[in-house]
């Protein structure tokens, strides 16, 4: 008797449809196709906007060079850069926070609320203001300053017997970003007179760039790309928990050190290209969870695609909403990114 | 084949083990008994190496396993350990692949090879109609043949458990047992659990060892170990005991 009523609901549970395997893998790369073929239609549209508006058809001539030369001239040395960069950069952001957040078991870390950007960004900073000459490093510099903040994260979050805890890694982020801010504060004050042409850098603007910015940026991050690719598997194993990553033979020190590098580089070369963006890394992830889940096969593309959309629309917006006033990109991530974060937090209390 | 020799274990400020040594594997159940914070997960942790000896050693076939690779122990012993935190769209099947992660190179795919071991892990368990299930939506049970699922699908020799039945009703606690048993009897897979349940103990292993503040208070088969000496001792509690066809009750009347 209390054998069949065991096993009742378990035989009516099954009889229920079971998804398949091999229909869910075709669902999310279809999503993640068509998420592609978004981005390409949005970036199209996007070169069409700005104080001289193109149709699709002119912008698709001037790519392939049959447009009038001023019109070839506003899309490839103005438009074309500006979203370059806010397309690689954005798909930068997002899979650094993508990592991050499998690396410290943490669904609200990202490079701007970690520290890594700030520590970053006030390497970079040293060197616009105070060491100019040598700009040529300033890539370097960010990726070291981004390490700094990281370590310093770790040591402040991490407790020998029960690893890191979410709320620590914010509390650690805090204290490293106002350390971080503290410096930033100090060296603008000491060099006020050079801070105008940093400016620009420091409120992640997107303008002003050229075709070789994006030229520049390219191949270091389709290495950073590179590397997330090889987290995949380490991402998805840390997804049970770092007991049983270790109990399946992960070395928990090396992962973390794969992942949070490969954030940190993603993070470094974005920033010491166009300065402080926020919120990005953060809101991209779980956008993508929403549409095909945790597994990192289909979290992290997905990330660099929504990453690319997210900043390609904040930058469009910024410099379109209230022409011919432009808002940084970085000023328009924070004014949706903060309520967004606000809201994330809502829900994992709940 | 497990043998810690003189094991000692710290935390910050603390000696949670003291000289502990046992030996387990032989294709035997061996189970850890001992009350709240006596040591008992201490030692299933310190033997897959999530915690460093401060003293002793512990030898998995007579190899110091400080000289193993990661994945080395992980293809030899596996612990299911007594809380799972897995994100909830991973599918039953989804979690026994992962038992295959310490056979493979960070960049080799599942092959056919795989996918046999995984089904009949899952078989095993008899996981069959669950196996595209989200880990979320199953019961505490279901969830956690899953996860001993996974640990089959590892291939170990040694499966480790750490308090597997806690937080299961009593009928999915022996089912739980009864599988744990099977596994250990028709494949002759050495089994270390940690548990709680004095009856549970008495009627699935075939060796006891009873942690009492860190250290070995006793060891060896149930009927030589289950006494109102041990209990008396080690729980300060007095009970009758009697003998049945599934081995020594313990029934506990009063606290000393």
């Amino acid at each position: 008797m209390s054998v069949t009523v065991r096993r009742e609901p378990m035989a009516a549970r099954a009889a229920a449809p079971a998804p398949q395997r091999d229909a869910a893998h075709a669902r999310k790369m279809g999503i993640i196709v068509a998420a592609a073929g978004v981005l390409v239609l949005a970036a199209l549209l996007a070169v069409g906007v700005g104080s001289v508006r193109f149709g699709l058809s002119e912008t698709l001539g001037a790519l392939f060079g049959q447009a009038a030369d001023t019109s070839s001239t506003i899309i490839w040395d103005l438009r074309l850069p500006r979203i370059g960069l806010a397309l690689l950069i954005g798909a930068n952001l997002a899979a650094s926070g993508a990592l991050l957040q499998s690396a410290m078991h943490n669904p609200l870390a990202d490079p701007g609320l970690t520290g890594v950007s700030s520590g970053a960004s006030v390497a970079v900073l040293f060197i616009l203001l105070v060491a100019p000459q040598f700009t040529a490093v300033v890539p370097l510099a960010a990726l070291v300053g981004g390490s700094i903040a990281t370590v310093m994260v770790f040591l402040f979050a991490w407790q020998p017997a029960k690893g890191m805890s979410p709320m620590r890694v914010i509390l650690a982020g805090v204290a490293v970003n106002s350390v971080f801010g503290g410096i930033t504060g100090l060296l603008s004050l000491l060099n006020s007179d050079k801070l105008p042409g940093a400016m620009a850098w420091l409120n992640g603007s997107l303008a002003g760039k050229g075709l070789g910015d994006v030229a520049t940026l390219m191949p270091y991050s389709v290495l950073g790309w590179i590397l997330l690719v090889c987290c995949i598997r380490s991402a998805n194993v840390l997804r049970l928990g770092a007991e049983t990553a270790h109990n399946l033979g992960q070395d928990l020190t090396r992962t973390r050190l794969l992942l949070c590098g490969t954030a940190v580089y993603l993070a470094s070369i974005s920033i010491s290209t166009v300065g402080l963006i926020g919120f990005v890394g953060l809101v991209v992830p779980h956008m993508a969870r929403l549409f095909v889940g945790t597994n990192a096969r289909y979290m992290f593309p997905l990330s660099l695609i929504f990453g690319a959309l997210v900043l390609l629309l904040a930058d469009t917006v910024g410099r379109s909403l209230f022409t011919p006033l432009e808002i940084p990109a970085g000023i328009v991530m924070a004014v949706i990114g903060g309520p967004y974060f606000l809201y994330l937090l809502r829900r994992e209390r709940s | 084949m497990i043998s810690i020799d003189s094991l000692c274990v710290d935390y910050p400020g603390r000696r949670v083990l003291d000289s502990v040594s046992l030996e387990a594997g032989d294709g035997k159940v061996t189970t850890i008994l001992g009350p709240n914070g006596s040591g008992k997960s201490t030692v299933l942790k310190a033997v897959t190496g999530m915690l460093q000896p401060a003293a002793g050693s512990i030898r998995l076939n007579g190899r110091t396993l400080s000289t193993f690779s990661r994945k080395e122990v992980a293809r030899n012993l596996c612990l299911v350990s007594q809380r799972h935190e897995a994100p909830a769209d991973v599918s039953v099947r989804e979690l026994v692949g992962f038992g295959r992660h310490p056979h493979h190179r960070w960049f080799s795919a599942l092959n056919a090879a795989d996918h046999r071991i995984i089904d009949e892990a899952i078989e095993q368990t008899g996981l069959q109609d669950l196996r595209e299930r989200n880990l979320a939506t199953l019961s505490g049970g279901e969830a956690q043949k899953a996860w001993i699922a996974m640990a089959l699908a590892q291939r170990p020799q040694i499966l480790l458990l750490d308090e597997p039945t806690t937080y299961l009703d009593i009928a999915h606690q022996l089912d739980v047992l009864e599988l744990v048993a099977r596994i250990n009897r028709e494949q002759g897979l050495s089994v270390v659990m940690v548990l709680h349940d004095l009856n549970h103990a008495s009627s699935y292993s075939d060796d006891l060892v009873v942690l009492h503040r860190g250290r070995v208070a006793c060891s060896g088969t149930p009927r030589e170990i289950l006494t109102h000496q041990t209990l008396a001792s080690v729980y300060q509690v007095h009970a009758e005991i009697s003998d049945g066809p599934a081995g020594r009750r313990i029934h506990p009347v009063a606290r000393l």
